[in-house]
């Protein structure tokens, strides 16, 4: 059971992750750096409200429902609104690798060359749990790559963990180009095996 | 350890379409060859679609080059399911009106319907299992693992780092509109601005082509598009998320929502 848990942990964050690293917007939606009460994932309840359930046959289960922080609005998403070009190089079929619960240490991912620069992370992993996600490279020659590289570093470490905890396999309403990003995650994942 | 335990995973990843396209198979068995047609497919529809490729067939019908009718087929099909959802939806679905530059941009209906090809061509290929995520639009079929419906999250419209909601699924397809990422690129066409109160629709339904185009009308309305698909639009649920933070569902939407 451990295995098989551990293999869909590594692909949800597979699934997930990339849905969130070029993203451009407003500073303050960010959380920054990791969650200090060891639950990851769990919102900052200091300034949550909850979404509240209406209409249905039974409104009354808000409490399936998360709390979501009270931040400022979304903004436009600046210099973003045609399509970036596609990489020119062609990522190969590679396969999650399940993940043993006595893995621990760090994977550093191949760095990856995208349309706005170079992209590589690494993963902390203890005992077979991702801890962290350190972006050792990200695009800066820029002032678009350094803006989003600022925000993208900690949603990215946010949403590997997130995944982790949500259990999920992917996230509608979401659209990032994170192909840098993704690359470079999957190779440090490989590594695990 | 059992075979059934030491099933391996494909996801495949890439950047078509202006973003990246996740397909992700829970069992691989020799038929995910296939994955390289679906990708393909992909990439044959943005040559043909794209508003940004200058040499695309919907730039050239835009600049006047072509004319609808010498169309190819495939586009011919596409303009006419535009046209059949803006009569549907009283003009809320509107691949001339909804930009506010006014050129036709039918990219609001080929994106789910590219997944949807791209889910026939795994069909045809006897994959039982499969999501595909193209934008943040997707369709799911069979398992996630064994046992395991689809965990697809809904977007929280505030915060891209969580999500409002998770949907369980199995042969299902979920669009999300919402403005949070590439500004107010919908507006109602009937009054040429954004629709008030609503930050996201999701709508879920059999085909991820009128999932998105419904989930399009349905934001342009407000949160009364709950209402709108509830009423007219068979097969399909809907949940909005207000500017004041509630979750706004059609009755049957319910079903599809997970324990977190």
């Amino acid at each position: 059971m451990p295995k098989r848990g551990a293999v869909a942990l590594v692909t949800t964050i597979l699934a997930v992750v990339l849905l969130l690293t070029f993203k451009t917007g407003d500073q303050s939606t960010l959380r920054h750096g990791l969650p200090t009460d060891g639950f990851i994932g769990a919102p900052p309840a200091a300034t949550a409200a909850p979404i509240a359930v209406v209409g249905g046959p039974t409104p009354g289960t808000t409490a399936t429902t998360p709390p979501t922080s009270v931040r400022s609005g979304p903004t436009a998403a600046p210099g973003r609104a045609a399509g970036p070009p596609a990489p020119a190089a062609t990522p190969q079929p590679s396969t999650a690798a399940p993940v043993g619960q006595n893995t621990s240490g760090t994977f550093t991912g191949q760095a990856i060359d995208t349309p706005y620069g170079t992209v590589q992370i690494a993963l902390v992993v203890q005992s077979g749990k991702i801890i962290d996600v350190q972006e050792l490279q990200l695009p800066s020659d820029r002032r678009l790559s350094q803006q989003i590289s600022a925000q993208a570093g900690p949603m990215l470490r946010t949403q590997v963990l997130q995944a982790q905890s949500d259990q999920i396999n992917g996230v509608s309403g979401a659209s990032y180009t994170s192909y840098g990003f993704y690359q470079s995650l999957q190779s440090a994942l490989s590594q695990m095996q | 350890m059992t075979s059934a335990e030491s099933l391996t995973r494909l996801c495949r990843v890439e950047h078509i379409m202006g973003t990246a396209i996740v397909i992700d198979l829970p069992d691989v068995d020799g038929r995910e060859v296939a994955v390289e047609a679906a990708f393909d497919h992909f990439r044959e529809v943005d040559a043909r679609f794209s508003t940004y490729k200058p040499d695309s067939e919907v730039s050239r019908l835009n600049r006047g080059e072509i004319r609808e009718q010498d169309c190819s087929d495939q586009l011919r099909d596409v303009l006419d399911m535009c046209e059949v959802a803006r009569q549907i939806s009283d003009g809320y679905f509107d691949i001339r009106g909804h930009r506010r530059d006014g050129e036709l941009d039918p990219s609001g209906l080929v994106k789910g319907w590219s997944v949807d090809g791209a889910a026939r061509i795994l069909d045809a290929a006897g994959i039982g299992n499969y999501s595909i995520n193209a934008a943040g639009d997707v369709r799911v079929r069979g398992h996630a693992r064994p046992g395991s419906p689809w965990r697809i999250g809904i977007r929280n419209p505030w915060d891209a780092t969580t999500t409002a909601a998770v949907l369980s699924v199995d042969d299902h397809a979920i669009a999300t509109s919402g403005t949070y990422e590439r500004g107010d690129h919908i507006i109602n066409p009937h009054t040429a601005r954004p629709p008030d109160g609503i930050a996201s629709m999701t709508v879920v339904g059999p085909s991820l082509t009128w999932a998105d185009t419904w989930a399009t009308a349905a934001y342009a309305m407000g949160i009364r598009g709950v209402d709108w698909i509830s009423r007219e639009v068979d097969g399909y649920e809907a949940c909005a998320i207000s500017t004041d933070r509630h979750l706004v569902m059609t009755s049957g939407f319910e079903r599809f929502m997970a324990e977190r």
